[in-house]
């Protein structure tokens, strides 16, 4: 920073030169159009309301609406860099500087700096976790919480990954959503999104030992607002029986000699289904310990209610030589569970298309189109590291005399997958570990660390970290206690006159 | 009934061991038990406390009416240890607070208490109480909100009463190896046969009135627990007993509301001695408070403000101590005039409304237990919030001098300009570290969680609020008008988001209630602002 400018100037004459600037240079009329208090006073008042309604909005839906609609939309970012652009003008405003303006410069090249320790933090750094097991393998990667789309190429066999977020993807059979396949003129094509994919089961033909009579049923119950896909099949490889919950028990078998035994001491409620040698009707039996409470036959379409609870049995479909294959499929039951996906097909210049198929997260899928065949594949990017990561030891302890936890001590011990050198370390709330660690990898932030988590009270074996590497971290925390003692200085260190 | 005839009929039901509750807890008095140490809630505090806060679970309140009497907490917990009959079973002791549940469950409206017969013959409420255990067995941490969330409580004070007649709380013995203590009924009937002995003679004596045998026997039991071991400090018990009975924050409050009065009355040659005597009186009320806060620090083993009550009784001591420093270097007034009703309302809130703000000291969440990072991010973070409230009272101070048809002077603007300025230099420091502390103990600086959002939501309003003066958008109104609405992006920070919004990673901090009284409270000040607006129009044409 200069000296005190010239101390002779008396402030008129300081503020007649910086209007004489102005006057006489389009530069200057710039840099105080962009420095203006105004401009200032607008971006802090649309920020302040801006992150307000993100609260509300996520409040009301969740943190990934605010995230997309706010905190990460380009317009919320492109109006940070604004920001900087108005702290930065503010101060070259103010030339020449004199030493009452020390404060003020400290600050304003403060908050720049921590937003740029914060561009270069989501570029170059990454968050995510590691789950680890006392029992299990050491780790050599992290899941971080960008979605991805991860694509074989069938030219090279490489896979490529691409981020895709599918909640606010915008697509339909119509107007899909095309990503190209690297290496070759094919192209997937994203026709629909769901939150909810399951596996559902359904019949498909099979021949030999694997084709046997297949049936789908659905049971539903309106207390429960709950609907059941279940298939079952004769055929080898196909399931023949389907636990119900834990409570009750359901078995197809091709004959009644090969249906179990009912324990008369155990009271689960039982079905037991024979097909018809027609393979267009079923047989049932419904019972409970080792008396049948009906018994009768189904055909396609059949209602039948079962009287455990208010559940019923609907027969979907009866079909001979066929197994019983799953698939994800979007979850019309109305529970809200299962997982995130999409629905692809792929696609080449000449305008053909393959059968689209469902791809769910942590699933891959193939797609096949003439000769051609694309895997992909979807879910949380995966990042290696260089380094691997095993737990040694997870303990809980307590509250004296409850259950509540006091701590969680995760035992941990890195390994240098280079040259093999390893370090243990111990991660407890609020003391997180790090590697390589040191003085200066945690300054700068060129650094992986660890904190504990989530944790899983019905297995102690089990536990999730938070990692973080974060090479903004250094401009961050420059920027921090700079922001701290300019606002300090500016409000209490008067300069002498 | 007459006195005569009241003679043979407690012969008869003393012969019967059937004494009715209430005239053995009027006579026999469990003072002598104080001092107990009983590990409850993860930690071991004195009986006395444990009586107060199970009552206050319980009931909602620290001493309750029951048939006619007015009996305190360790009266009527001890009554339930020392005689567990069925007779508890029909008094009207577990608190059902929610008038909308009431209603659910076709309860009197104006009745907040039921007996434990009355709420276990109500369908609707084991309805819903199964329900919401149901959610809870599929999802552990699912988040209840509502009726459900109002059932569930009343199911779990159902809970603390049916343990407190089994006798599972009164854990009052160290155990020889572990950290859970031990009820009278888990000793060894051999090894612990002289606690078991003293606790039986207590009982024996509560049935049968016999103030003297019961002292003693609870002497020879505080004793006995001393011989057995692994008790706190005897001068932490002590401390936490005293603490309990004193109330400092009373004590302070009332203090401040005299130095605010004297302050207010003092006129012409007065106003000097006035100042003095409500410099005295203010000042004394922060010693008190002080000693108050000092005493739950050492008790906790932690900086005051691990949760919402204790965060409004520090905000209302950081407010006096502002007050005080600028008052000891301006020697203003306004500053203190501007503080009181700020220190006292918080004070009296706190002290009134138990079942919203918890007054108990629980263990901390492990991720609280850092005493270097609650001691800096959250202290500053809450003095920040004092600073705001002590410019709040302030500018108060500026708009009903303009209501009341004054002008106030231009150094009352510059003194709210001052404190402003405290609040922006610690909520700005407060929410960096909170920034430091987050990226050590969750892994990542900022994350845009709603209490991160709100803390940099209300600095960008008060920095809004400060670049306009500076930029002379407005004047010293509008930086009186602004300092109150300004505040209300803290109370969102502070309150909102823990009680209305309810997300985010500081779940710590979440409770319910208390949303009609922060309504009216923004509502009032809303309306105060625009009366000060509409009266400051018709001076400046007057």
């Amino acid at each position: 920073m200069s000296a005190d400018g010239n101390p002779t100037k008396s402030p008129l004459s300081r503020a007649a030169m910086i209007a004489e600037r102005q006057r006489r240079s389009p530069l200057w009329r710039v840099i105080h159009l962009l420095g203006s208090l105004k401009l200032a006073l607008v971006l802090l008042g649309t920020i302040a309301i801006a992150i307000a309604t993100a609260t509300f909005t996520e409040a009301h839906f969740d943190s990934g609406v605010a995230r997309a609609w706010i905190y990460k939309a380009p317009w919320f970012i492109a109006w940070l860099a604004v920001l900087c652009i108005n702290l930065f003008a503010v101060t070259l405003t103010r030339l020449p500087w004199q030493r009452k303006h020390t404060g003020f410069i400290i600050t304003h090249y403060g908050i720049i700096l921590l937003l740029i320790g914060a561009v270069i933090g989501s570029r170059l750094g990454f968050e995510g976790n590691v789950t680890l097991r006392t029992d299990g393998q050491p780790q050599r990667k992290i899941v971080t919480d960008r979605s991805c789309i991860q694509v074989e190429s069938p030219s090279d066999s490489y896979l490529y990954l691409m981020p895709l977020e599918t909640r606010f993807l915008h697509t339909s059979v119509a107007s899909p959503k095309y990503l190209p396949v690297p290496g070759t003129s094919l192209r997937i094509g994203i026709e629909a999104v769901s939150e909810h994919l399951s596996p559902q089961p359904h019949l498909a033909p099979a021949s030999g030992k694997a084709g046997g009579t297949g049936v789908l049923l659905d049971f539903s119950s309106g207390m429960m607002k709950q609907t059941l896909h279940v298939g079952l099949s004769t055929g080898e490889g196909s399931p023949g029986t389907y636990d119900f919950f834990g409570r009750a028990a359901l078995t197809m078998a091709s004959n009644a000699a090969a249906l179990p035994t009912h324990d008369p001491n155990n009271k689960k409620p039982w079905l037991d289904l024979i097909p018809a040698s027609d393979g267009k009707s079923l047989e049932y039996r419904l019972g409970r310990g080792a008396s049948v409470t009906s018994s009768g036959n189904l055909h396609e379409e059949d209602l039948l209610p079962l009287g455990w609870a208010d559940w019923r049995l609907h027969v979907s479909q009866i079909a001979k030589n066929s197994a019983v294959v799953t698939t994800p499929a979007p979850d019309e039951s109305g529970a809200e569970n299962g997982v995130p996906g999409f629905r692809a097909f792929l696609s080449n210049p000449e305008g053909e298309k393959s059968t689209p198929l469902w791809v769910a997260s942590g699933g891959v899928v193939p797609l096949v189109l003439g000769k051609e065949m694309v895997r992909i594949g979807y879910g949380l990017e995966l990042r290696p590291i260089p380094f691997s990561i095993a737990l040694v030891d997870f303990e809980v302890p307590r509250d004296e005399g409850t259950e509540t936890p006091s701590d969680f001590q995760a035992t941990v011990r890195f390994k240098n997958t280079k040259t093999g050198a390893e370090k243990e370390g111990l991660i407890r709330m609020n003391h997180p570990a790090s590697y390589p660690g040191g003085l200066l990898a945690n300054m700068t932030g060129f650094n992986y660390k660890f904190s504990q988590a989530e944790w899983n009270p019905r297995d102690l074996k089990e536990t999730t970290l938070q990692v973080l590497y974060d090479p903004g971290w250094l401009p961050k925390w420059i920027g921090s206690l700079a922001i701290c003692v300019g606002i300090a200085t500016m409000f209490y260190i008067r300069p002498r006159e | 009934m007459k006195p005569s005839s009241q003679i043979p009929l407690l012969v008869a039901l003393l012969s019967l061991n059937l004494i009715p509750i209430a005239a053995a807890l009027a006579q026999v008095s469990p003072k002598s038990l104080e001092s107990l140490v009983i590990q409850e809630g993860g930690r071991k505090k004195p009986y006395l406390v444990f009586t107060e806060e199970t009552l206050r679970s319980l009931s909602g309140k620290t001493a309750l009416n029951m048939d006619g009497q007015k009996q305190d907490a360790m009266t009527v917990i001890t009554g339930f240890w020392m005689s567990p009959d069925d007779s508890w079973k029909a008094k009207q002791l577990i608190l059902v607070s929610n008038l909308p549940l009431r209603k659910h469950l076709s309860l009197e409206p104006a009745r907040k208490l039921y007996s434990w017969n009355e709420l276990t013959s109500n369908d609707a409420l084991s309805k819903e109480i199964t329900a919401t255990a149901e959610i809870r067995r599929r999802d552990p941490r699912a988040k209840l909100v509502g009726l459900q969330k109002e059932a569930s409580d009343v199911g779990m004070r159902m809970g603390l009463f049916e343990s407190l007649l089994k006798g599972d709380d009164f854990k009052i013995i160290a155990p020889l190896s572990g950290s859970d203590w031990l009820t009278t009924a888990q000793l060894d009937p051999t090894e612990g046969k002289d606690i078991i002995d003293s606790v039986h003679s207590m009982r024996s004596a509560w049935t049968h009135l016999d103030p003297s045998r019961f002292d003693e026997a609870a002497t020879s039991l505080l004793g006995l627990q001393k011989q057995v071991g692994g008790l706190p400090s005897d001068w932490k018990i002590s401390l936490e007993v005293v603490y309990q009975k004193a109330h400092p924050f009373r004590w302070a409050w009332i203090l401040y509301a005299a130095a605010g009065i004297v302050l207010l009355l003092s006129r012409n040659s007065w106003e000097r001695r006035g100042y003095q005597l409500a410099w005295v009186l203010a000042g004394s009320g922060f010693l008190i408070q002080a000693a108050g806060l000092l005493s739950r620090v050492l008790i906790a083993g932690r900086p005051p403000v691990t949760n919402m009550y204790e965060s409004v009784i520090w905000v209302a001591f950081g407010t006096i101590l502002f007050a005080l420093i600028f008052e000891t270097i301006y020697r203003a007034g306004s500053f203190l005039l501007g503080a009181v009703p700020v220190a006292v309302a918080s004070l009296i809130l706190a002290d009134s409304q138990p079942v919203i703000l918890d007054h108990s000291i629980h263990p901390l969440t492990p991720v609280l237990r850092d005493n270097f990072w609650l001691s800096t991010h959250v202290l500053s973070i809450t003095l920040s919030y004092a600073a705001f409230a002590l410019s709040l009272g302030v500018a108060h101070v500026a708009l009903a001098q303009i209501i009341a048809g004054r002008k106030p002077t231009a150094i009352l603007y510059t003194y709210l300009y001052k404190t402003l300025q405290v609040g922006v230099l610690l909520l700005t420091t407060g929410t960096i570290l909170g920034g430091v502390w987050a990226n050590y103990s969750w892994g990542r600086f900022w994350d845009w969680d709603p209490k991160e959002t709100w803390a940099l939501t209300a600095l960008l309003g008060y920095l809004f609020l400060l670049h306009g003066r500076i930029s002379g958008l407005w004047g010293g109104f509008g930086l009186a008008v602004g300092s109150v609405i300004a505040f209300m992006s803290v109370l969102m920070a502070w309150y909102g988001v823990n009680f209305v919004l309810g997300a985010g990673l500081h779940s710590y901090g979440f409770g319910t209630g208390g949303f009609p009284l922060v309504a009216t409270f923004v509502g009032c000040e809303l309306l105060f602002v625009a009366i000060a607006f509409l009266k400051k129009q018709r001076l400046g044409s007057a």
